[in-house]
């Protein structure tokens, strides 16, 4: 085949921009790190990481809900927990107030403290995380609790039944609140009862007034046993998502980034390639029978 | 019978013949690097023998030859080559105009990354659920608020991106239409000067390589048909309608097609009809305008009308901080149109709460936020995120397949370029060699009147000399 000049330029240029266009593609991969540039990197790649992308987003969104969640269940484990401390005082005094030796006016001193009781168990109730009422059902932003005097004194309840879901799995939702018309409507009736039937120097009401006291106790701690029992359930999905973020993140990793030692390796070859070509361009070009003829 | 000055005749012919061999040469020499340019030669035959056939022999036996004669210089060409090499390259070109417009979407679409659409679709997700947690919070709002204005105006960019991408390419097509025009009149001005040189009895071999080289552009340009008459003008046509015959060329126009947003479409000057472009830059252009584009853009649309009705439904059904319900999210219908309702202009009209009073309730926030793995495209059987996902792989595959398209017909025309420039190129070692053999010709030719002009000396200057 006959070879002119002008092919022999031609090819050589071509060659050159070629290799050239190899090694910026690897120079490219080496100083990003990434392997996925553009979507004609790898079609299916970027599809892949898209999606792991987006799982990774909603993983770390689900254990920053877990970590609120747990925040607020704390909360109210602590309030609650108060409230049945609370109780176990009420219930000492209760005691007291049911024995024979003690006179009508020490049972007025002990109804001043069940009052005192009875104040600090309506202020637990209405207890705010970040400047929500955390028993107030979906009325976080109303007071729960109201004491209304009587006679008798009655606490009503503003708020409502609404359960606060969270999602903390993909589907899966749990339930971060304690209404307070589950256990405190009895621990307030109990509390006033016991004020009154202080105040009123009867002892048999009082007497009575002990297992109502420590039933209105165990629906506290029952419910108490509920919120910890969804916090366990919390930890366990939280160290489940963790695990899941982790392997997301290795997943992603393993789809995007470049195997550096390959790529560096594979570029230094590269770079060894273009000298030669441009070496052998060089030496190719020039000669010709002008240069030899006499 | 050969007489003196018959001889001196022969040696000015080859004296001639080689001094017009090494013009030639040097013309070669002179284009070697011109694109287009086909090296020529000379055709040198042996003249005319002497005697001819005659019923009066000059008495002598057999024919003496009477030197070189230049029958014309030759163009060094192979048609068939160089229709196929036309092919390749219209092929070339065409795949060429595609790919980078595939190139063009997929650069504008930013994937994979943290500034394309799906970061932003996982933010928008990722700011329902946040709200979840605090339904009442004003930052949390805003940030759901600030998520959807974004995700608005990504798509907004997007679907402008590639509007503004059909209008270049639409200038593109304007002005080839022009170049076209040019071209086949330069064409037809050719025809007229081949001819008429031709009719003189002419090779005019520079012409035909000029006419050659335009005709590639057209080629190139709208894979028209070429076909050389007999009279050595050129006809060409582009989908079964005259661009040129003979000395007339035929004109293309572009016009605004107000049923196409006002972009051009290319008809013919004479009779108004739509000019079908089968192969060639022009067609790639065309396709990729009417075609690829748009088809990525309705799937953009697609998404984004399904995320728009998706997001507007349920957020119509749940109530804000100060109970307004019934209000819609996005406002707008498609990529280009979406963006987000007037009423987001106050916060509390988010509606988080399922039901009216309920400032710490956030079922209709969750049930947004869970709309991120509801299957409601394709059919119900792709979340939006996959459905994105698809849409950004396709735009791979597209560009991986037009790559390599692309690479096919340029192996294709570099083999034909080489099988071309191996007829028609010049090879400066060859014209060395030629110079000599030329140089050396002349030389011995010289050499030969010498001998001859001696000869003659003789004759003249020492003959009949005796005595004197």
């Amino acid at each position: 085949m006959r070879i002119s000049m002008q092919r022999m330029v031609d090819r050589t240029i071509a060659n050159i921009a070629m290799n050239l266009e190899k090694l910026v593609a690897l120079q490219e991969q080496a100083a990003s790190g990434k392997r996925l540039l553009r979507p004609e990197d790898d079609p299916a790649g970027v599809r892949r990481a898209i999606s792991l992308r987006a799982g990774l987003a909603a993983t770390q969104r689900y254990l920053d809900n877990i970590q609120d969640s747990d925040d607020w269940m704390s909360a109210t484990d602590a309030a609650l927990g108060h409230i049945a401390d609370l109780m176990t005082k009420a219930l000492t005094l209760a005691e007291k107030g049911a024995s024979d030796t003690v006179s009508a006016d020490e049972r007025r001193a002990l109804a001043a403290e069940v009052d005192q009781l009875l104040q600090e168990a309506i202020s637990t109730g209405n207890t705010r995380l970040t400047d929500r009422y955390i028993f107030a059902g979906f009325k976080t932003t109303t007071q729960p609790f109201t004491l209304v005097p009587g006679p008798p004194d009655q606490v009503i309840y503003n708020g409502d039944s609404g359960q606060i879901r969270r999602e903390i799995e993909p589907g899966e939702t749990v339930t971060v609140n304690v209404t307070g018309d589950t256990a405190f409507p009895a621990v307030f009736e109990q509390l006033i009862g016991l004020r009154d039937d202080l105040l009123a120097d009867d002892r048999a009401a009082v007497q009575a007034r002990i297992s109502q006291l420590q039933a209105a106790q165990q629906g506290v701690l029952d419910v108490q046993a509920t919120v910890g029992a969804r916090q366990g359930h919390l930890s366990g999905a939280s160290e489940r998502l963790e695990n899941m973020k982790l392997m997301l993140t290795d997943l992603l990793s393993r789809v995007e980034d470049a195997d550096m030692a390959e790529t560096i390796v594979r570029l230094t070859e590269q770079e060894t390639v273009y000298q030669a070509v441009l070496q052998a361009s060089a030496s190719a070009i020039p000669p010709s029978l002008w240069s030899f003829l006499r | 019978m050969s007489t003196l000055f018959s001889g001196i005749e022969l040696s000015l012919r080859a004296l001639l013949a080689q001094q017009y061999a090494i013009d030639v040469t040097n013309h070669n020499v002179a284009n070697a690097s011109t694109p287009g340019y086909s090296r020529q030669g000379v055709i040198m035959v042996p003249a005319m023998p002497w005697p001819p056939i005659s019923m009066h022999p000059p008495g002598v036996r057999g024919q003496f030859g009477s030197g070189v004669l230049i029958l014309g210089v030759r163009r060094f060409t192979d048609a068939f080559l160089l229709g196929r090499l036309r092919a390749a390259q219209s092929l070339l070109s065409q795949s060429t105009v595609e790919r980078d417009a595939l190139r063009e979407i997929q650069g504008a679409l930013n994937e994979p990354g943290e500034n394309g659409i799906a970061a932003a679709l996982d933010a928008f997700w990722d700011a329902w659920q946040g709200l979840t947690t605090d339904p009442a919070s004003l930052a949390l709002r805003s940030t759901v608020r600030e998520a959807g204005e974004r995700l608005a105006s990504l798509f907004n960019t997007r679907a402008g991106q590639l509007t503004q991408l059909r209008r270049d390419l639409d200038g593109q097509i304007s002005a080839n239409v022009e170049r076209i025009n040019a071209l086949a009149s330069q064409v037809a001005d050719l025809n007229r000067q081949i001819v008429a040189q031709l009719g003189l009895g002419n090779q005019p071999n520079d012409l035909m390589d000029q006419r050659d080289q335009v005709i590639n552009e057209i080629a190139e340009l709208t894979g028209a048909f070429v076909a050389v008459q007999s009279d050595g003008s050129v006809t060409l046509s582009i989908g079964g309608h005259t661009l040129v015959a003979g000395y007339t060329a035929f004109t293309l126009q572009a016009q605004p097609d107000p049923a196409n947003s006002n972009l051009v479409s290319v008809t013919w000057t004479d009779n108004g009809s739509a000019v079908s472009f089968r192969e060639g830059e022009m067609r790639g252009l065309l396709e990729s305008r009417d075609t690829t584009i748009p088809a990525q853009l309705a799937e953009l649309d697609t998404l984004a009308a399904e995320l728009i009705a998706r997001v507007n439904a349920q957020h119509r059904l749940g109530y804000g901080l100060n109970n307004a319900t019934g209000l819609d999210f996005f406002s707008g219908t498609s990529a280009a149109t979406m963006s987000l309702s007037a009423a987001l202009s106050d916060l509390s009209n988010i509606a988080a709460a399922s039901a009216p009073d309920s400032p710490g309730d956030g079922s209709n926030a969750l049930a947004l936020a869970q709309l991120r793995t509801a299957q409601v495209m394709n059919g119900g059987t792709a979340t939006f995120n996959e459905f994105y996902g698809a849409f950004v792989a396709t735009i791979g595959n597209l560009v991986d397949d037009a790559d390599a398209q692309v690479n096919d017909y340029q192996l294709l025309t570099d083999y034909l370029t080489g099988q071309q420039q191996s007829v028609s190129g010049v090879s400066l070692d060859e014209e060395a060699a030629n110079l000599v053999k030329y140089q050396r010709a002349y030389e011995a030719a010289a050499r030969v009147l010498t001998a001859l002009d001696e000869m003659a000396d003789t004759i003249i200057n020492r003959m009949g000399l005796v005595g004197r």
